[in-house]
C-alpha cells in the first residue's frame, strides 16, 4: 500500500522496540484491508487489532510531541504514521459494528469537546496536516458537524466555536465567520475563565491563519509562534518541583495545531514570490484567486517555486507520481510565465489537449488559453494556422501541432515565456513521436531564448539526465524535481479462485457433469475469488508473512468440461466484472482497463450493472450528437443508464468524451477503458481493476518492446487508483488472463509470476533519445537514407530548414538531446553537413529537386515519401488539369497514394487501421485485389467527406452486410470504420494533403516553369483540402460551418443544407457568416425554421459548447 | 470552593451525593497522588522503581478519564503507569471493579487521548533521555496499572476478579493500592477543612 514516497518519509521514524518500519507497513495494510471485508463480502477471522493500532499511534504522536527541539522529518514520519493509526482503527470498528456506522464500542467516553472518536478525528487530521497530507486531513474531518460537538458544560459553546475554526483548518474551508461566546456568569471559577480564554485564542488564532492562507487577510499572524506560546504558558517552566503543563488537554491540542500552522504556513501558496516583470499584480490576482480553493502547495510544486520561482528563472523537469500535483506546478508555472510572454502547453494527445484547456480555462479565464486539436496538417488557411499567438496566452496543443506552428510561425517564439511539456516520457517514444517531441523542444530552445521549460512525467527515470540536457544546450539552470510523495496509498492485489471453496464448487459442479447425459459438455458453476494482497508497497518481497490472502464472496462464472478440469476459457473479463460490479454497489469508483483488445470494454460493460444515476445534460447532448454521428444509436447510451462508462478507440470522440463527464459527474461508477487510456486522461478512482496482463500492441514491436509497454502501461494503470479528496487509500487489483489458484499467502510467489510489473514501484523508466541511432550512424559515418527508420525520416524532413537557414538546422541539432548524449556539441556542425548531403544525396537519388526536403519539413512527411509525392503529382498534373473542386483533389490524393509501391504506402498509411479482413486491407497489395480496394477506399472516404454517417461510411468498408448493426464487436462493422476515419482518415491523409499543398506552394517558387501554376479555385480547394479531410467536408460551404465551431461532422452537413451560404464568399467570409448563423441559432434568432429533429441537434450542440 | 464546598454539613441526599461523588472522590485522588508523589522521592511499592513524572490531578471530577499518569524508571528503564482512584465508605467491590474496568478500556486503546495529553504535558519536565523510551514503553505495554481504593468497611482485595487476571499487562505490574480509613468521613471532612484554611480558592 505504501509507495517511496511513504517508504521515503518512514524513513525518519525513530527505533521503537521490537518494531521496524516493515512490521508497521504490514500493521496498517492488514488493518486496512479488515476494514475492506464489507466492501468484498469476505467472512474471515480478524487478524488486525484497534488495541494495536491505538498503541502505535500512541506511542509515536507522544514522541514527536515530547522533544523540544524534534527533527521535522521525524515528526512528519511519526504524525503520518499515527494518523493512518487512528483513521483505520476507526474504520475497523465501524466494519467490527458491521452496519457501516461510526463504531460505539471505540471512543465513547468524553474527550475535550466530543467523544473521544470525535476528537481523534480532529487529531488524526491535525497529524496529517503536520505530515504534508492536506488532503488526507480534509478526509477525515469531512462530514463533521456541530452535533459531534456535544459539550453540555460551561465550556461548551466557547469549545464548539473554536473547534469549528480547528476543523475549517483541516478542511482549509473556513468556518462561518461569527464572534466568539461570550461568558454571561458571574463569579465563575477562575479555572473556567482561563480555559474559556484559551479556548476564544486557539479558534482567533486559527481563523487568523486560515484567513491568511486563504488570502483573507494581510499579515501573517504567525499563529504557530501564538500558539505554542500559549502552550508554553501553560508550562510553569520555573516552579521547583518542575510541574507537568496545566490543562493537559489544551496543552497536547495548542502543541498539534502549533506545529499544524506552522507546516501549512510553509508551504503557503502566498508565500511564493511575485515575478519582478508583474507589474499589473497578475500573478497576485491568480495568487488570490487560486488560495480561496487550494491554498496550499503540495510538495512537487512547493520544491518548484523554491528553485524555479520567481520568473520562472529556471528550467525544470518534474518526474513525480500520478496525482501528486503535477498540474499544479504547471498551473504555478504559468501563472507567472503570462507576465513576460505567451504559454505553450503541450500534450500528447487531442483528448488531455482538451482536459488542459478546460483546467486553464477555470484558472485564467476563456480568452487566455487558445486549445489547437487536430492533426498537424501542412495548411495555409488563415484562422487554421498558428501565425497569430498573442501575448499573455497560453497555447495547448500536441507535439506535431507545435512543429507545424514552429514551421508557420517561427518568429512568434521569440517571445514565449513558458513551455510546458506534460507527458513528457513522450520523447522516448521509438515510433516516430518521440523524435518529433525532442525536435521541437531542440527547436524552442533555439528559437525562444527567454523561455523556460518545463518537463513533466509520472514516467521518468532518469530526470536528471533530461535536465543536463536542458542545462548544456541553453544555459540554464535547470531544477530536477523527483520526490516520490503521494497524497495517497494503493494496495496491489491479485485476484485468483480460492483453492478450498473452488475446489468444493467444482467437485459439485463435476458430480452433476457426471450424471448428466453424455451430450452434455460442459456444466457451469461459480466460483469463488480470492485476493492475494500485498501488504508492503510494490510486490519487490519474498516473504509470505508480506502478503494476506482475503476471502471474497464474489463469484465467477466456470465450467467442468468432461476431461473434468476447470475450463479456462473466458475467465478473465467475467471475473473483472464481477468484481468492478462487486466494488461499485460498495461505493467505488471503479476504473477497470481491459489492455489486451478494444472490444472487450463493451463487453465486460454488459455484464456490470449498477442503479441508474440521474442523466446529466450533457452527457445526453453528446450521445444525441453521437447518434447523429453514428447514423445508429450509439451503444453506449444503454451501458451509461446502467451506470457503467466505456472508453476505447472504438467510440467517437462525442462518445469517449460522454465516458469521461459521465464518470466524473457520477453518472456512471466504473469506467472499463483499453490501457492506454491509462496513459491519457486525468480520471482518478477509489479502485483500479486490471482485467488481464497481455497488451494490444503493433506487430512490428519486439518481445522486450512488448514486455515494457505492458509494464509501463499496467503500471500507470495502477496510478490511477487513488483520489486524494475522496478516499485516501485505494485498491488495484489484477485479474490475470488465466485463472490462479490461491491458497495462502504463500502463493504469492508464483502469482507474481502472472503479473511480474507488480514488483515494480512505478511506470517509469529511463529514457534515451529517439534520435540515438541517427546520431550514432552520422559519427560513425554509416548514415544512408536506406538504413534510416521511419522515425528517422521523419527527423530528416524535419532538420531540412531552407537553404538560407542553414544556421537554424545546425542550432537546433546541437540542442537535440541526442547531441546532448553523445557529447558531440564540437562535431555539431559536422553532423549537420552530413546529414546535408545525406538528404542531397538522397534527393537527387530520387528524382527530386533540392526543394522538396522544405517541402517535406513543412508537411512533416518523411523525405522519402515526399519525394514519391512529389514524383507522382508532377506527372499528373502535366497530365491534366488540377481540380477545382475539395472532392477532385482527394480523389487525386488517393490516386497518388495507389502509385506507391506497397512497402513506401505502408510507411506513409499505416496498415493497422484497416485490418485483415476489410474491404481496404487489400491497399497494400501488389495484387489485382488492390484496385477493388482503392475502389472502395475512395468510396468510404467520400461518404465520409459528403457527411454520411459513420455506419454508412461503414457500408464501404465492412465486408459482410451492416445492416444498421451498432454494436461494437470485434466482428461488427463500426469498430472498423471509426478506427479507420479516426486514424487514417482525421490524422494520416490530412497530412499527406498537406504535403501536396506545400509541394505545390514551394514549386510555384522554386520551379516557376514546372505545373504548379493552378488556377484560383484549384488554389483554394487544395487549400481547404488537409481539414476538409480531418473534418469530413466536402465543399467549402460544409467545411464553413465546422470551422465555425460545429464539430460533429454530420450536423456541420445539416447545417449546411438548412442555411445555404450566399455565393461567391472567400473562406474566411464563409466561416464567419457561418459563426454568425450558428450564434443565431444558438441564441432562437431564427424563428421557425428548424424541424423539432433540427432544433434538437441545435440545442444538442449549444449544450455541448456551454460545457467546454 | 467548588470542589470541596464551603463546609462539611451534608444533610440532604443531594449534598451527600456531592459529597461522595465530587468531594470525597477528588480528595481520594489527591490522596493517590500524594502516594505517587512520595514514589518520587524515594522507592515504594506502588511502582517498580522511582517515579519520575506525575500528572496534575484530574481537572474535572465527574469526567471521565484518567486520574493519575506518569512515568517511572527503573534499571534505566522508563515505564508509564497509569493511576485510577475510587472513594468509598463501604462499597470497595464495585468501586475495584470500576477502576478495573477502566484499565481493561486502557489496554483496549481508550482514552487514547487523555494518556496522549497526560504524557504530552511532560514534555518540559522529562529528561531528554527518557523521552526517548516513552514510545519504547507505549508500544510494549511496559505499562504499570495502580488501581487506589481508599475505604473504610473490610473487603478482600485478593477475591478472584477474572477480569484483573485476563489483563495483558503482567500480574508485578497491576499494583492494587488501598488505604483503609478507620474513619472515612472524618478524615475527609479534616482534609477539606484544612484545604480552606489553606487556600481561598482551589484552582487546577
Amino acid at each position: 500500500m505504501f509507495n517511496r514516497g511513504i517508504n521515503a518519509l518512514l524513513a525518519a521514524l525513530p527505533t521503537i522496540a521490537d518494531l521496524n518500519v516493515n512490521e508497521i507497513r504490514r500493521i496498517l495494510t492488514t488493518a486496512w484491508l479488515e476494514t475492506t471485508r464489507p466492501q468484498l463480502g469476505a467472512d474471515q477471522p480478524a487478524t488486525a487489532s484497534a488495541e494495536t493500532l491505538h498503541r502505535l499511534a500512541t506511542a509515536l504522536e507522544v514522541h514527536a510531541i515530547l522533544p523540544l527541539q524534534a527533527q521535522p522529518s521525524m515528526v512528519r514520519a511519526c504524525a503520518f504514521v499515527a494518523a493512518e493509526a487512528l483513521t483505520i482503527a476507526h474504520g475497523l470498528a465501524d466494519t467490527d459494528r458491521g452496519d457501516g456506522q461510526p463504531g460505539s464500542s471505540n471512543g465513547s467516553a468524553f474527550w475535550l469537546f466530543g467523544s473521544e472518536r470525535t476528537f481523534e478525528r480532529v487529531e488524526a487530521a491535525l497529524l496529517y496536516l503536520i505530515a504534508g497530507y492536506d488532503a488526507n486531513a480534509a478526509l477525515t474531518v469531512s462530514g463533521m458537524g456541530a452535533e459531534d460537538l456535544h459539550d453540555s458544560s460551561i465550556e461548551g459553546p466557547i469549545a464548539s466555536w473554536a473547534v469549528q475554526r480547528i476543523v475549517g483548518l483541516c478542511r482549509l474551508t473556513p468556518a462561518v465567520d461569527v464572534a466568539a461566546p461570550m461568558l454571561d456568569q458571574q463569579g465563575l471559577p477562575a479555572r473556567v475563565l482561563v480555559r474559556h480564554e484559551l479556548w476564544r485564542r486557539i479558534g482567533v488564532h486559527v481563523a487568523d491563519h486560515l484567513d491568511w492562507l486563504m488570502f483573507r487577510s494581510g499579515i501573517d499572524p504567525n499563529a504557530g509562534s501564538a500558539l505554542r506560546a500559549l502552550a508554553e504558558r501553560l508550562e510553569n517552566r520555573d516552579q521547583i518541583p518542575a510541574r507537568p503543563a496545566a490543562h493537559p488537554d489544551l496543552h497536547h491540542l495548542l502543541l498539534l495545531l502549533a506545529t499544524a500552522c506552522d507546516e501549512t504556513g510553509s508551504r503557503a501558496l502566498r508565500t511564493v514570490p511575485p515575478p519582478p516583470e508583474d507589474t499589473g499584480d497578475r500573478f497576485g490576482t491568480y495568487q488570490r484567486k487560486r488560495a480561496a480553493s487550494r491554498p496550499l502547495l503540495w510538495p512537487a510544486a512547493q520544491e518548484y517555486a523554491h528553485e524555479s520561482l520567481p520568473g520562472p528563472k529556471a528550467h525544470a523537469v518534474v518526474a513525480v507520481p500520478t496525482n501528486s500535483g503535477k498540474s499544479s506546478v504547471a498551473e504555478l508555472a504559468i501563472s507567472q510565465a503570462l507576465c513576460q510572454g505567451w504559454v505553450l502547453y503541450l500534450a500528447p494527445t487531442n483528448a488531455l489537449v482538451g482536459q488542459i484547456r478546460r483546467q486553464m480555462a477555470d484558472v485564467f479565464g476563456r480568452t487566455t488559453v487558445r486549445e489547437f486539436l487536430g492533426g498537424a496538417e501542412y495548411t495555409q488557411l488563415i484562422g487554421e494556422s498558428l501565425e497569430q499567438i498573442e501575448d499573455q496566452q497560453i497555447l495547448v496543443m500536441t507535439p506535431e501541432k507545435c512543429s507545424l506552428a514552429l514551421r508557420q510561425n517561427p518568429e512568434a517564439f521569440t517571445k514565449l515565456a513558458l513551455c510546458v511539456f506534460d507527458e513528457a516520457h513522450l520523447l522516448g517514444d521509438r515510433v516516430g513521436r518521440g523524435v518529433i517531441a525532442e525536435l521541437i523542444l531542440a527547436e524552442i530552445m533555439h528559437r525562444a531564448r527567454k523561455a523556460r521549460l518545463l518537463l513533466m512525467s509520472a514516467l521518468i527515470a532518469n530526470p536528471s539526465e533530461l535536465g543536463s540536457w536542458l542545462s548544456h544546450a541553453t544555459g540554464m539552470h535547470t531544477a530536477v524535481i523527483n520526490g516520490p510523495w503521494r497524497p495517497t496509498r494503493t494496495l496491489r492485489a491479485i485476484a485468483g479462485i480460492d483453492n478450498d471453496r473452488g475446489a468444493a464448487a467444482f467437485t459439485a459442479a463435476s458430480q452433476q457433469l457426471r450424471a448428466l447425459p453424455p451430450h452434455r459438455k460442459r456444466e457451469k458453476f461459480k466460483a469463488p475469488i480470492a485476493l492475494l494482497a500485498g501488504l508492503q508497497g510494490a510486490w519487490a518481497s519474498e516473504a509470505a508473512n508480506d502478503y494476506a490472502l482475503v476471502q471474497t464472496n464474489i463469484e465467477v462464472p466456470l465450467a467442468v468440461t468432461r476431461k473434468y478440469r476447470w475450463d479456462p476459457a473466458g475467465y478473465c473479463t467475467p471475473a473483472t466484472a464481477a468484481i468492478v460490479q462487486r466494488l461499485g454497489l460498495r461505493g467505488d469508483k471503479i476504473l477497470a482497463f481491459l489492455p489486451r483488445s478494444k472490444h472487450d470494454s463493451f463487453h465486460a460493460a454488459g455484464m456490470t450493472q449498477f442503479a441508474a444515476a440521474p442523466a446529466d445534460s450533457t452527457v445526453e447532448a453528446l450521445l444525441y450528437l453521437a447518434d447523429l454521428e453514428l447514423g445508429v444509436p450509439s451503444a453506449l447510451r444503454a451501458r451509461l443508464q446502467q451506470g457503467v462508462a466505456v472508453h476505447t478507440s472504438a467510440l467517437i470522440r462525442e462518445e469517449q468524451r460522454a465516458s469521461e463527464l459521465a464518470f466524473e459527474r457520477g453518472v456512471a461508477v466504473a469506467m472499463y477503458a483499453t490501457g492506454t487510456m491509462a496513459q491519457g486522461l486525468n480520471l482518478p478512482a477509489t479502485a483500479v481493476v486490471i482485467g488481464g496482463t497481455e497488451i494490444g500492441y503493433d506487430n512490428t514491436s519486439s518481445t522486450q518492446q512488448r514486455r515494457d509497454q505492458a509494464r509501463a502501461q499496467l503500471l500507470n494503470a495502477i496510478g490511477r487508483a487513488g483520489r486524494a479528496h475522496v478516499a485516501s487509500r485505494a485498491m488495484a487489483l489484477v485479474v490475470p488472463n488465466k485463472a490462479l489458484v490461491l491458497s495462502s499467502s504463500a502463493d504469492a510467489r508464483q502469482a507474481v509470476r502472472t503479473a511480474e510489473f507488480l514488483q515494480d514501484e512505478d511506470a517509469s523508466s529511463e529514457l534515451s533519445s529517439a534520435l540515438d541511432g541517427l546520431i550514432h550512424n552520422v559519427l560513425s559515418g554509416a548514415l544512408t537514407p536506406d538504413t534510416m527508420t521511419p522515425a528517422e525520416h521523419t527527423a530528416f524532413s524535419f532538420l531540412a530548414f531552407e537553404n538560407e537557414d542553414e544556421d537554424d538546422t545546425t542550432q537546433v541539432m546541437g540542442k537535440t538531446w541526442a547531441v546532448h548524449r553523445a557529447g558531440a556539441q564540437h562535431q555539431v556542425q559536422a553532423i549537420t553537413n552530413a546529414i546535408a548531403v545525406t538528404g542531397s544525396t538522397f534527393i537527387q537519388e530520387a528524382g527530386a529537386p533540392a526543394w522538396v526536403a522544405f517541402a517535406a519539413h513543412q508537411s512533416g512527411i518523411a523525405l522519402s515519401e515526399t519525394a514519391a509525392l512529389y514524383r507522382h503529382l508532377r506527372a499528373r498534373l502535366q497530365a491534366t488539369t488540377a481540380p477545382e473542386e475539395i472532392l477532385g483533389w482527394a480523389d487525386l490524393m488517393l490516386h497518388l497514394l495507389e502509385q506507391l509501391a506497397p512497402e513506401q504506402l505502408r510507411r506513409i498509411l499505416r496498415p493497422k487501421p484497416y485490418g485483415d479482413a476489410s474491404k481496404l486491407s487489400k491497399i497494400f497489395d501488389s495484387g489485382p485485389a488492390r484496385a477493388d480496394s482503392w475502389s472502395a477506399y475512395r468510396a468510404a472516404l467520400c461518404a465520409w467527406m459528403n457527411g454520411e454517417p459513420i455506419i454508412a461510411v461503414a457500408e464501404h468498408i465492412h465486408r459482410k452486410s451492416v445492416a444498421g448493426n451498432a454494436k461494437r464487436g470485434a466482428q461488427d462493422p463500426l469498430p472498423r470504420a471509426i478506427t479507420i476515419t479516426s486514424d487514417a482518415f482525421r490524422f494520416e491523409l490530412p497530412l499527406i494533403a498537406g504535403a501536396l499543398n506545400a509541394i505545390i506552394v514551394l514549386g510555384q517558387e522554386h520551379e516557376p516553369e514546372g505545373p504548379w501554376a493552378l488556377s484560383a479555385e484549384a488554389v483554394r480547394t487544395l487549400n481547404l483540402l488537409p481539414l476538409a479531410v480531418r473534418s469530413g467536408a466536402d465543399t467549402p460551404e460544409s467545411l464553413a460551418w465546422i470551422r465555425a465551431g460545429v464539430h460533429t461532422r454530420v450536423a456541420a452537413h445539416q447545417l449546411n443544407a438548412l442555411l445555404p451560404a450566399p455565393p461567391g464568399q472567400p473562406d474566411d467570409e464563409l466561416q464567419r457568416w457561418a459563426h454568425a448563423r450558428l450564434m443565431d441559432l444558438y441564441q432562437d434568432a431564427i424563428p421557425d425554421l428548424l424541424t423539432p429533429a433540427q432544433a434538437a441537434v441545435v440545442f444538442a450542440l449549444r449544450t455541448v459548447r456551454e460545457a467546454r | 470552593m467548588s470542589l470541596i464546598g464551603t463546609d462539611n454539613i451534608f444533610v440532604t441526599e443531594d449534598q451527600k451525593l456531592v459529597r461522595d461523588t465530587r468531594r470525597n472522590a477528588w480528595i481520594g485522588e489527591g490522596l493517590g497522588h500524594a502516594l505517587l508523589s512520595l514514589s518520587a522521592r524515594r522507592e515504594t511499592s506502588c511502582v517498580d522503581g522511582r517515579i519520575c513524572t506525575l500528572s496534575e490531578m484530574h481537572q474535572t471530577v465527574t469526567r471521565q478519564g484518567l486520574d493519575s499518569v506518569g512515568t517511572y524508571v527503573q534499571n534505566d528503564v522508563l515505564g508509564v503507569s497509569i493511576g485510577e482512584s475510587k472513594s468509598t465508605e463501604s462499597n470497595a467491590s464495585a468501586n475495584f471493579g470500576e477502576a478495573i474496568n477502566l484499565f481493561a478500556e486502557v489496554e483496549k486503546g481508550i482514552h487514547g487521548p487523555d494518556l496522549r495529553a497526560r504524557l504530552s504535558a511532560f514534555r518540559y519536565i522529562l529528561e531528554p533521555g527518557l523521552k526517548e523510551q516513552v514510545k519504547d514503553s507505549l508500544w510494549s505495554d511496559n505499562a504499570s496499572y495502580l488501581p487506589i481504593v481508599v475505604y473504610q468497611d473490610n473487603y478482600d482485595f485478593t477475591t478472584a476478579r477474572p477480569k484483573f487476571q485476563r489483563m495483558k499487562t503482567p500480574l508485578e505490574r497491576r499494583r492494587v493500592i488501598v488505604v483503609q480509613l478507620s474513619s472515612f468521613h472524618a478524615f475527609f471532612d479534616a482534609v477539606a477543612d484544612a484545604m480552606r484554611k489553606a487556600v481561598d480558592e482551589v484552582v487546577v
